[in-house]
């Protein structure tokens, strides 16, 4: 079920676009990526969501109705189903963890305050907190508290705003695995900006790669990352040390389902007879599948690379020449 | 001078500084917020607003407490029922001389509340009013204590004027003792009295205000 349409969207800054006819449909219990480099526009696409940016031209719609629009400024009231939370974490210095958290629900006038806002630090697993000051918590502690105090008032979506950019390894990890539970348990929809592609490939079913102040490709996200179509997504998919060589070589890209039993490089080599050189493997799990990838060097003959090829179809394995982009 | 006398005019000081100074912040505490509030990175920037309401504080900042003293003599003549020779009559004085700088401070304080916090909750659909309340002044209040103590004693200072109102106060009589006595006022220990006795109150105000923003301050505590 549809949650939130994105049509046309547009917003400039002082004259220079930073969102351009931006279309997207994220549904209900998705955890969608928005990826980009730094300066696309991700934040600003993120922020026109929950009206923190005014939206130059388009609309958002939240389940079906108009939630902003140019001449249709967000409701007040209609920002706490959609929550938010930062690089930054931005929580009051001068509150305790716990009273962080009861302010969003002072908000709404609620009763027990002081029992939810316990309840909301207990979900995120940072109860023993409560009573401590951001001064005296870890980055990662800080995030918690921070999307304990976004969960408190019970939204329906959940805008990270590169939550987890400020934050070591290890904390990564813990609040990714936080946030994947919060959308399993609590079914709520998670809109992720970021622009470190762990973090997308790691939580996220869908996703939209943003460059320039548009969407360049945007779907599921194994579609996306398997197959990436714009030089943008090749460069922020492909490891580092395969751009580096793609000035110089012609490489092929083979893709394989994460069947390991499958000796793919063996039977080349057995099958085909040409002895091929690894540039670079890896593996990856998407959506709780596992994928797995290998850049070979193509060999110097065209007629061994046309055979290469022809091989690999017959196979079944997909493939792709990997070009200077 | 006796004790009954250094009393009455330490109660003067005292009693001058207090209300002037809650006058000042009854005026200047609400101009202070409009001012943070409307200026370029503020909750509701007005340009319309803040630009005339700057200079007007500006304005207000520049006239020396000796003209305003002068110039409100009419004023505090009809308000406290005469202009001059009572501690109450520089009151009103004080006040003008005084609310101007407490809105620069109080904007000051606010301008130091962290941007992002301010935006957490506005994302959660808070109001103008409740981020005023409580994210402005909350996280503001060590900087508001620290300046309150500021104000204090910076009008504290103004009461010296009260000399030439014959108005009292602990400044006032130590000048009349210089006044009195050109000569040896140095060696008189009454004037040293006096100048202790103003030193003890500064320092009482100016460390009571360090300690309520210290104990206040939660940004700084460390695990």
């Amino acid at each position: 079920m549809e949650e939130i349409r994105i049509e046309r969207l547009g917003k400039s800054f002082g004259g220079h676009k930073v969102l351009d006819d931006i279309s997207l449909s994220i549904d209900k219990g998705d955890i969608y990526g928005i990826l980009g480099l730094s300066g696309a526009g991700k934040s600003t696409l993120l922020r026109s969501i929950n009206g923190l940016e005014r939206i130059d031209e388009g609309a958002v719609y939240y389940k079906g109705t108009l939630l902003a629009g140019h001449t249709h400024p967000i409701e007040r009231r209609r920002r706490r189903e959609i929550a938010m939370i930062f690089q930054s974490f931005n929580l009051l210095m001068q509150l305790s963890a716990e009273e962080n958290v009861e302010l969003a629900l002072k908000l709404t006038g609620e009763d027990h305050r002081r029992e939810k806002a316990l309840a909301a630090l207990q979900t995120v697993g940072i109860l023993d907190k409560a009573a401590s000051y951001p001064a005296e918590l870890s980055g990662g502690e800080k995030q918690r508290v921070a999307i304990a105090r976004a969960i408190a008032l019970q939204p329906e979506v959940l805008l990270s705003d590169e939550a987890t950019s400020s934050l070591d390894g290890e904390n990564t990890e813990q609040v990714l695995a936080l946030l994947g539970k919060l959308n399993r348990e609590l079914g709520l929809t998670i809109v992720m900006v970021s622009h470190q592609i762990s973090v997308i490939e790691s939580v996220c079913n869908r996703v939209a790669l943003l460059d320039k102040a548009k969407i360049i490709e945007e779907g599921e996200l194994s579609e996306v990352f398997l197959n990436p179509k714009t030089a943008l997504a090749k460069e922020l998919i492909y490891a580092t040390h395969v751009k580096t060589m793609l000035d110089e070589k012609r490489m092929l890209r083979l893709l394989f389902n994460g069947n390991l039993d499958e000796p793919i490089i063996a039977e080349i080599v057995e099958d085909c007879s040409l002895l091929v050189s690894i540039v670079y493997a890896d593996s990856k799990v998407i959506a709780g599948k596992m994928y797995g990838q290998v850049v070979i060097k193509l060999p110097k003959e065209e007629k061994d690379c046309a055979k290469l090829k022809r091989y690999l179809a017959i196979k079944a394995i997909a493939f792709e020449e990997v070009s200077p982009s | 001078m006796n004790w009954q006398n250094l009393l009455l005019a330490g109660a003067q000081t005292l009693l001058m500084t207090v209300l002037s100074t809650a006058l000042a912040y009854l005026v200047g505490l609400p101009l202070g917020v409009l001012l943070n509030v409307t200026s370029k990175k503020g909750l509701h920037p007005n340009r319309w607003v803040n630009l005339p309401l700057g200079v007007l504080i500006n304005v207000m900042r520049s006239v020396p407490c000796l003209i305003l003293i002068a110039i409100l003599m009419p004023l505090t003549r009809a308000v406290v029922g005469r202009g001059s020779g009572e501690w109450y009559t520089m009151i009103i004085p004080l006040f003008f001389a005084s609310f101007a700088f407490v809105s620069r401070l109080v904007e000051g304080s606010l301008n130091e509340v962290d941007e992002g916090a301010i935006e957490a909750v506005r994302s959660m659909g808070a109001s103008d009013a409740f981020l005023i309340k409580n994210v402005l002044f909350r996280e503001a209040k060590p900087h508001l204590y620290n300046g309150l103590a500021l104000a204090s004693i910076t009008i504290l200072g103004y009461t010296a004027f009260a000399y030439d109102l014959g108005a009292g106060g602990l400044i006032a009589s130590a000048y009349g003792y210089y006044a009195n006595h050109t000569s040896d006022y140095l060696g008189h220990p009454d004037i040293w009295v006096l100048i202790l006795a103003v030193v003890v109150i500064v320092q009482l105000i100016q460390e009571a205000g360090l300690y309520v923003e210290k104990k206040t301050d939660k940004r700084r505590t460390i695990q």
